[in-house]
């Protein structure tokens, strides 16, 4: 298409000038998704820069750069060479890399460049404080014209390596912007510091004022601010870092009786490797032999072990607690669960919602604003007070800080995706969690969301001459070799202090039940058809088809029927109760027969319920729900229910294990804890709510600060000191969400605390880089 | 007072050595992990090697 990159960024620029043609339909083009680190990148106006240039290329269909992740990402048609796009991010003044698996690399020299920097400014601006001293002190203007003009030589001298190193990406970003028409924040500030390097140069051989302790103090201060603002930034995007540590540098290939050290990364599907006691799994794997537990609390927010036995899979990263076990490897690495929840992670982190929009806007007009006021300021104070005019200019310049502004929103969102992921909560889409946010009503899509799926039992209605404990025991004796959950149910029954009745000969028969000799006759417990065959008589109740009855007969008699019911989730009274004091209704809308349906609601609470509601029906409940202005989150299994969770404003989905990532929900929940969406609704009002205080603090922040400035009340260094404590706090504040909060009493009732947990290895939760 | 004419160059002079070794010291990693020995008691393992 061009014959170089530079053709390409002028094609780009030409492009901006003359209206866009409309674009040609090119089947053969499939439209992909690509992703670059972008340096250089230091506020939102860098963001509107970089994302405009791309808009400007044919074939982008969309863009969209996170100012916390530093990482953009793109999509556009698979004609679009990367070369060209990394063309257009250069001549905007960036570098775009290929997004390394390890951006701490990147990170890490920036940081040391920025460090040195602001190490360099605060040095220089000690050094320039004391040869500057003795102008202040001179109240006699007694000190020796030669001296003074040495001292200013000296503070020149020193001043010159911070205009150089310390502001280099100031002015840099600035010219970037001007050459784009799109000035940032940095414009200003740049501004400020040439205007008032000019006016000290002309001080120093001409005589007069000079102002280098002011430049290099103010450069100190916003570099100050910036430099925490970075560490705070990148302490947010640390957390998804973190889940890439899991992953073990090492891995055991098994071949044929050899054990191979390797890389995790040359693992292929089918390759049978070993899991040490201790070490974190290097890939999906489905085990092969071995029985133990694992720990996959960073991926699900479990906290505690899952056992694990020949067939289960085990998630690269999860943690072999207890013994050694093999497993075949069912992914490559790179398209684990792993990085699938992480590559979601930066997706959900890139797409921006409404407010974000709208703060950009707002943000790249206000540098333009700000250079007029400034102008008009300096031009009113010429009339005033010449010798202020200066300095309201320059205060006026650099107080402003449409960087809160553009920060308040991306920073919190990125630090509720993260705090989310602490919960096991994995958000897909950025747009989520503002629509949870204002989520009025929480519907379940079945009761099996509520209950725990396992039987429970209910009621024994005594048939016979036993009593109740002796039909229990029994009962829990002959089911005891059983796996079919009325026989979990009954085996957990069993009355405590009783000994096992003695019984031989137990034999089941499929798909009937179990017997055995006992007492010198034959006892069973199953289908009421399989214990009439022995009890002589037919079944003495109504057979009711809406819940499992399981029946015990002996020779000749009945002995009981035992009713069962799918057991509640012990902590789905907890959520329904939180989400009605987070102002949400909870509604049941589901497919089961009313008696089931009735029974969940009644017990939970739930006032609103449908039951026997085909999937069709279900969506247009939802329509109807929406119509009338509610916002509905919807709670689904995520997999058969796809379009009713495409209905709702936000589709959660509860999905275990290996399925979370091939849900097309919202927000995919695998925190085995119904809890988890509580906690979700919790931190999505949250977030809004620091979203909001941001805003408003921005705002409130700019209209105190420039009247003052303009009136003459601030001075430069002052005013820097002001901007960069507004950006920090917005990013400070955005970190409360971070903060790890004790799990609430009755979170998990009747588990064992976090502390009862086995002790987990030390080597393997290190992290990789200590 | 005539010293000053020689003195104030001089500290120029030291204020951009002391620059240069704080770079090499910045360049050289001195300051990327600052807990890094303090941790390296409770390791039982090397600590991998710092890239």
């Amino acid at each position: 298409m061009f014959c170089c990159a530079g053709c390409a960024g002028l094609h780009g620029l030409a492009e901006a000038t003359r209206p866009k043609p409309p674009p040609e339909p090119a089947p053969a083009a499939t439209e992909i998704e690509t992703l670059f680190d972008v340096e250089g990148v230091s506020c939102a106006a860098c963001v509107t820069r970089v994302e405009s240039a791309l808009a400007r290329l044919p074939g982008v269909r969309e863009s969209s750069l996170n100012l916390a992740t530093r990482r953009v990402r793109i999509r556009h048609s698979s004609e679009t060479p990367r070369e060209q796009l990394t063309a257009v991010i250069a001549r905007a003044g960036y570098r775009a890399r290929p997004p390394g698996r390890d951006p701490r690399a990147l990170r890490k020299a920036e940081e040391r460049r920025a460090l040195w920097r602001l190490s360099l400014a605060g040095f220089a601006m000690m050094q320039i404080m004391m040869l500057a001293w003795p102008a202040y002190a001179d109240h006699d203007q007694s000190m020796a014209w030669d001296i003074g003009r040495l001292l200013n030589i000296a503070s020149l001298v020193i001043t010159v390596p911070v205009l150089l190193f310390s502001s280099g990406p100031i002015f840099r970003a600035a010219w970037h912007g001007l050459a784009a028409r799109q000035p940032g924040m940095d414009v200003p500030v740049a501004l400020g510091i040439v205007v008032s390097f000019i006016a000290s140069l002309y001080g120093t051989f001409a005589g007069g004022e000079v102002y280098y302790d002011s430049i290099t103090m103010f450069v100190f201060f916003l570099l100050t601010g910036r430099y925490f603002e970075a560490r705070a930034l990148s302490g947010t995007v640390d957390a998804a870092d973190s889940l890439a540590q899991l992953l073990p540098r090492r891995a055991w290939r098994l071949a044929g009786d050899d054990r191979d050290e390797v890389d995790p990364s040359l693992l292929r599907p089918g390759d049978v490797v070993a899991i040490p006691a201790g070490e974190a799994a290097p890939a999906d794997a489905t085990v092969v032999s071995g029985v133990s537990e694992f720990d996959e609390a960073l991926l699900t927010g479990e906290t505690y072990p899952v056992a694990k036995a020949a067939g289960d899979t085990v998630l690269a990263g999860s943690i072999n607690l207890a013994s050694p076990v093999t497993a075949r490897v069912l992914r490559a690495t790179g398209e684990a669960t792993l990085d699938l929840i992480r590559a979601q992670m930066e997706r959900a982190a890139g797409q921006k919602p409404r407010w974000a929009l709208l703060a950009d806007r707002i943000a790249s007009h206000f540098v333009v604003v700000v250079v007029a006021l400034a102008a008009l300021g300096a031009l009113a104070w010429m009339w005033i007070d010449p010798s202020k005019a200066l300095w309201v200019a320059v205060s006026t310049l650099v107080v402003t800080c449409p960087c809160a502004l553009s920060l308040a929103t991306p920073v919190a969102l990125t630090a509720c995706v993260n705090a989310l992921s602490r919960h096991g909560i994995m958000v897909t889409s950025g747009r989520a969690i503002e629509a949870l946010a204002s989520a009025t009503h929480l519907v379940f899509d079945k009761t099996g969301t509520l209950t725990t799926g396992r039987m429970h039992l209910r009621e024994v209605d005594i048939l016979g001459p036993l009593d109740r404990t002796a039909c229990l025991s029994l009962a829990a004796a002959l089911e005891s070799a059983l796996s079919h959950p009325v026989a979990h149910a009954l085996v957990k029954a069993r009355p405590a202090g009783v000994a096992a009745p003695a019984m031989s000969d137990i034999r089941a028969v499929a798909g009937a039940g179990v017997e055995a000799r006992w007492d010198g006759g034959t006892v069973r417990v199953g289908s009421a058809a399989f214990c009439a065959e022995i009890a002589g008589s037919p079944f003495p109740r109504p057979l009711d088809a809406t819940e499992p009855v399981a029946a015990m007969a002996g020779t000749g008699q009945w002995l009981a029927a035992f009713r069962f019911e799918d057991a509640l989730r012990p902590e789905s009274q907890d959520l329904v109760a939180r989400a009605g004091r987070a102002g949400c209704t909870v509604v049941l809308l589901s497919g089961d027969r009313a008696a089931v349906v009735d029974r969940v609601a009644d017990e939970l609470g739930i006032a609103e319920r449908v039951s026997g509601a085909s999937p069709e029906e279900k969506a247009r409940y939802v329509e109807a729900m929406a119509a009338r202005g509610a916002v509905v989150a919807m709670i689904g299994d995520g997999i058969n229910d796809a379009p009713v969770l495409a209905r709702a404003q936000v589709s959660i989905a509860l999905a275990g294990g290996a399925a979370l990532a091939q849900s097309q929900a919202d927000l995919v929940v695998a925190n085995p804890s119904l809890m988890a969406i509580a906690e979700a609704i919790e931190l999505a009002r949250k977030t809004r709510r620091i979203i909001r205080q941001n805003i408003a603090w921005s705002i409130v922040y700019n209209a105190v600060t420039l009247p003052l400035a303009l009136g003459g009340f601030l001075t430069p260094w002052l005013a820097s000191l002001g901007m960069s404590v507004s950006s920090l706090l917005v990013v400070v504040n955005a970190l409360r969400l971070l903060r790890v909060r004790p799990p609430a009493p009755g979170t998990n009732p009747g588990e064992i605390p976090p502390a009862a947990v086995p002790g987990r290895p030390s080597t393997a939760r290190r992290p990789a880089t200590s | 007072m005539d010293i000053l004419y020689l003195l104030i160059p001089v500290s120029v002079v030291i204020v951009f050595v002391i620059g240069a070794i704080f770079w090499w010291a910045i360049a050289s990693g001195q300051f990327d992990a600052l807990d890094r020995e303090s941790r390296s008691v409770v390791h039982d393992e090397e600590p991998p090697a710092e890239n």
